[in-house]
């Protein structure tokens, strides 16, 4: 009997796993690895060379059409105060200053908040507790205002990546169906392409 | 006493950052990253255990199928990073893939 990653993603192959937050630059390695993990779709800061098959993490909403698939990424709170940015999705740090800046209306709707394991991946263990916690809140908190809610690796490097089977284990004790994740995160990621491409 | 055997789940971990890892050590250090996270009676009842060490960069530990979550959030909030590549139900299989498909990682 075979279980696990290789029979996870024969049932699972019609959901495509993602990690929109690897930041290593040798994308050669990571591309080889993301495969090795089951990991479908990945997203990394924005290089110079352009790559098809890698969503792209930019501070700015390129000026120009492009060939390639970016996000546009505040990465802390304050960046939301200002009318004229307008991001696709905010790396959650602080959950609570989250919570208010939501509550008074601050943000557009489906924005995604994402949350970075390796923001907490080498803490102790009560921090760690508390951060499932966090999410768990946060997951409920994202369903209910229309946000999208994402779940990053950060990973530095390709020995910090996470595979499918890992990031599904956390989902499930943060109370995430992972199969309602997955299918989400991908119709969300439709969505967030559409603009690009009636412009091109 | 029933005679009947719990399932268990073998879980390949690769640990390619170390030059020359000591399973041991690492091992350890996964048994007391899920204490910590889990708690000792958890840790205990996953039935945790290492494989006899085949492979330089690949670690094989098996647990109780009931377990296997924790032990795989365990490994995600580990220092130093491990990957964990594969998951089976047999030890065979496992070492199987580890030749053919991963071995690119060898």
């Amino acid at each position: 009997m075979v279980t696990g990653i290789s029979n996870n993603s024969r049932q699972d192959s019609k959901f495509k796993k993602i990690d929109l937050c690897i930041r290593d630059t040798n994308m050669l390695n990571v591309r080889k690895m993301a495969k090795l993990l089951n990991i479908d779709v990945i997203g990394c800061p924005y290089q110079e060379q352009n790559d098809k098959g890698i969503i792209y993490r930019v501070n700015e909403r390129p000026s120009t059409t492009t060939d390639y698939r970016y996000l546009v990424v505040a990465n802390n709170l304050e960046q939301l105060i200002s009318s004229s940015f307008q991001p696709n999705l905010v790396v959650v740090k602080d959950f609570e200053k989250l919570k208010s800046f939501i509550r008074k209306g601050k943000y557009r709707s489906r924005i995604a908040l994402e949350v970075l394991i390796s923001d907490i991946r080498y803490q102790e263990g009560s921090k760690v507790g508390k951060w499932f916690r966090e999410i768990t809140d946060l997951y409920r908190f994202s369903k209910r205002s229309g946000c999208q809610f994402i779940l990053s690796s950060g990973a530095n490097s390709v020995w910090e990546m996470v595979s499918a089977q890992c990031f599904e284990s956390i989902m499930k004790f943060c109370k995430i169906p992972p199969r309602t994740y997955w299918e989400d995160l991908e119709e969300w990621l439709g969505l967030q392409d559409r603009p690009r491409i009636s412009h091109a | 006493m029933l005679n009947r055997r719990y399932k268990r789940r073998y879980i390949g971990i690769y640990c390619g950052s170390l030059l020359n890892p000591d399973h041991r050590s690492i091992f350890q250090s996964i048994l007391d990253r899920n204490s910590e996270l889990f708690g000792y009676v958890s840790s205990q009842v996953s039935y945790i255990k290492l494989a006899k060490k085949e492979h330089n960069h690949l670690i094989i530990i098996s647990c109780r199928t009931e377990n296997l979550d924790e032990i795989l959030v365990s490994l995600s909030f580990l220092q130093p990073g491990l990957i964990v590549v594969d998951v089976s139900g047999s030890i065979h299989k496992l070492k199987n893939r580890w030749a053919t498909q991963y071995a690119s990682l060898q």
